[in-house]
C-alpha cells in the first residue's frame, strides 16, 4: 500500500474495479475509465497498485474474500454455545439449509470465477489461498474443540475436512450453472449427506 | 476440423509431449493449449503461434475467428480431455454381470481419480470452469462435454439400479454430474494441502467412503 494515496482515494478504486469486474468481467477494467470514475490520475492508481494487473489481483481477491465468508457465516454464531452432539448436528443442518440456498449462488459464481482464472496466476492464487487458510485458521479451533467432546470423528484433519467443506458448499456451482435437467433437491442431499457423514461418522 | 484422437493425451488426460497433428489447424489449438497449460491465456499469442506452426494469420483466423474464438476451443478441449477416465472403466460398469463385477468396477474408477495424476486434472477443470462462468460459448461447450460424459454412464448406471445394484432412490444422471462436480471440488482442497500429504491425512478413505454411501445401500 502506497502511503502518497490515502485509504480512502485507494479503497474507492478498489470498489470501483471490483464493480466493474461484477459487471462487465476483467476485461472491462480500463485504467482510464476507472481514474476518471474516482477522480484521480493514473499515477495515483500505479503507485497504489503498482500495475492494472496489480489492481485486478487486489479486486478479485477482495470479491473472492466477500463471497468466502458468506459462504460460511454463521458458523461460529450458531456453533459456539453447542451444548450436544445432536445440538451441534441440528445447528450445522440449519447453516447447511442456509448455505445451499439458491440465494447464495452467486457467491458460489464468483468464487468459481475467482479461483479458476487464480489457476494461471501465482500471485492471485497465493492470495486466495491465503484467504481460505485465515478463514479455516478461525474455525480449527472449535472443530478441535468437538473432536474433544467426542461430538465428531476424531480421526479427521480439522484443517483437511474444513476446506473439504467449503469445497462442497461451492460444488453446488455445478447444477448452478446448468439450465434444470437435474434434480436439486437429489443433488443437495447427497452433498448434506457427505457433509455429515464424514464429520459425525454415520451414513 | 478434423477431431483431435484420444491418442493425442496422456494417460492423466491432459495432452502428451511430442504428438504433433499433421493438419495446421490441429496444430495451432494444440499450441494453444499448451500455452495456457504453461501460462495462461495471456501465453496464448497469435504472433508466436502462426510462425510456428509457419501458416498466416487469416489461417488461424478463418479456423477460429477470433484469439478468443481460438481460447474458447482450446478450454473447452483441455476441458474434455481433463475430464476424459477411459473407456475400460466407463466400459466395466456397463457390462458388469454380477454386482460383485459392478461393485470391483466402481472401486477402480474411486481408485483411479485418486491417482496423483488426476490433480493436475482437476486443476485444469478448475481453470476452464472458472474462466467459462462469464463465457457463454465456453460454457456452453464445457456443459456438452460434461453430458456427454453423463450420456456415456448414465445406461451402465440404470441397468445397475435396475437390478438392485445401486439405491432405488437415486436419480443416476443428478447423481453422477454431482459425482463430477465433487471430484472436481476436491482440486480446491488440493490447493491448500501437499498433494502428497492429502492420504497421509486419512482423507481418500473419508472421501470415498461419502461417495459410496451416496450410491450403494451397503
Amino acid at each position: 500500500m502506497n502511503v502518497t494515496a490515502t485509504l480512502s482515494v485507494q479503497d474507492a478504486i478498489l470498489e470501483r474495479a471490483i464493480e466493474t469486474i461484477d459487471s462487465k468481467g476483467e476485461a472491462g477494467i480500463r485504467v482510464r475509465d476507472l481514474v476518471e470514475a474516482v477522480g484521480v490520475t493514473a499515477p495515483v492508481l500505479y503507485r497504489a497498485f503498482g500495475s492494472r494487473e496489480g489492481l485486478v489481483v487486489a479486486a478479485q481477491t477482495e470479491r473472492y474474500r466477500r463471497a468466502l465468508y458468506l459462504s460460511s457465516d454463521n458458523f461460529v454464531d450458531r456453533l459456539v454455545h453447542c451444548s450436544s452432539r445432536e445440538e451441534l448436528r441440528s445447528h450445522l443442518e440449519w447453516i447447511l439449509d442456509m448455505v445451499l440456498d439458491d440465494d447464495r449462488a452467486e457467491q458460489r459464481r464468483i468464487r468459481m470465477n475467482v479461483i479458476g482464472s487464480a489457476i494461471t496466476r501465482p500471485q492471485l492464487l497465493a492470495s486466495i489461498v491465503a484467504a481460505e487458510d485465515r478463514l479455516v485458521d478461525e474455525l480449527v479451533p472449535w472443530f478441535e474443540k468437538f473432536q474433544v467432546n467426542g461430538w465428531v470423528r476424531s480421526d479427521l484433519d480439522a484443517r483437511t475436512w474444513l476446506h473439504w467443506y467449503l469445497a462442497m458448499v461451492n460444488a453446488r456451482s455445478g447444477l448452478e450453472i446448468r439450465r434444470g435437467g437435474l434434480d436439486a433437491a437429489r443433488w443437495d442431499g447427497h452433498t448434506r449427506s457427505a457433509i455429515l457423514s464424514t464429520l459425525f461418522g454415520d451414513a | 476440423m478434423a477431431p483431435l484422437g484420444a491418442d493425442a493425451t496422456d494417460g492423466a488426460g491432459l495432452p502428451s509431449e511430442g504428438v504433433t497433428p499433421s493438419d495446421p489447424r490441429d496444430r495451432i489449438l494444440e499450441l494453444a493449449i499448451a500455452a495456457i497449460d504453461e501460462g495462461g491465456e495471456a501465453a496464448v499469442r497469435i504472433s508466436d503461434l502462426v510462425e510456428t506452426v509457419n501458416v498466416g494469420p487469416p489461417v488461424l483466423y478463418r479456423a477460429f475467428g477470433s484469439r478468443e474464438g481460438l481460447i474458447v476451443k482450446a478450454q473447452a478441449e483441455r476441458y474434455r480431455r481433463a475430464l476424459h477416465l477411459g473407456e475400460e472403466l466407463v466400459d466395466n460398469l456397463a457390462s458388469a454381470e454380477t454386482e460383485d463385477d459392478f461393485r470391483a468396477g466402481f472401486e477402480e474408477v474411486l481408485v483411479r481419480i485418486s491417482e496423483a495424476s488426476r490433480i493436475k486434472c482437476r486443476r485444469a477443470r478448475l481453470h476452464v470452469l472458472g474462466t467459462g462462468i462469464t463465457r457463454p460459448e465456453l460454457l456452453d461447450a464445457i456443459l456438452a462435454i460434461e453430458d456427454e460424459a453423463i450420456d456415456d454412464v448414465v445406461p451402465g448406471l440404470e441397468r445397475a439400479q435396475a437390478r438392485g445394484w445401486v439405491r432405488a432412490d437415486v436419480d443416476v444422471r443428478t447423481w453422477f454430474a454431482w459425482f463430477m462436480t465433487t471430484v472436481s471440488s476436491w482440486a480446491n482442497l488440493e490447493l491448500h494441502i501437499d498433494e502428497c500429504d492429502i492420504d497421509g491425512r486419512g482423507w481418500q478413505a473419508i472421501a470415498h467412503a461419502a461417495i459410496r454411501d451416496s450410491l450403494f445401500d451397503h
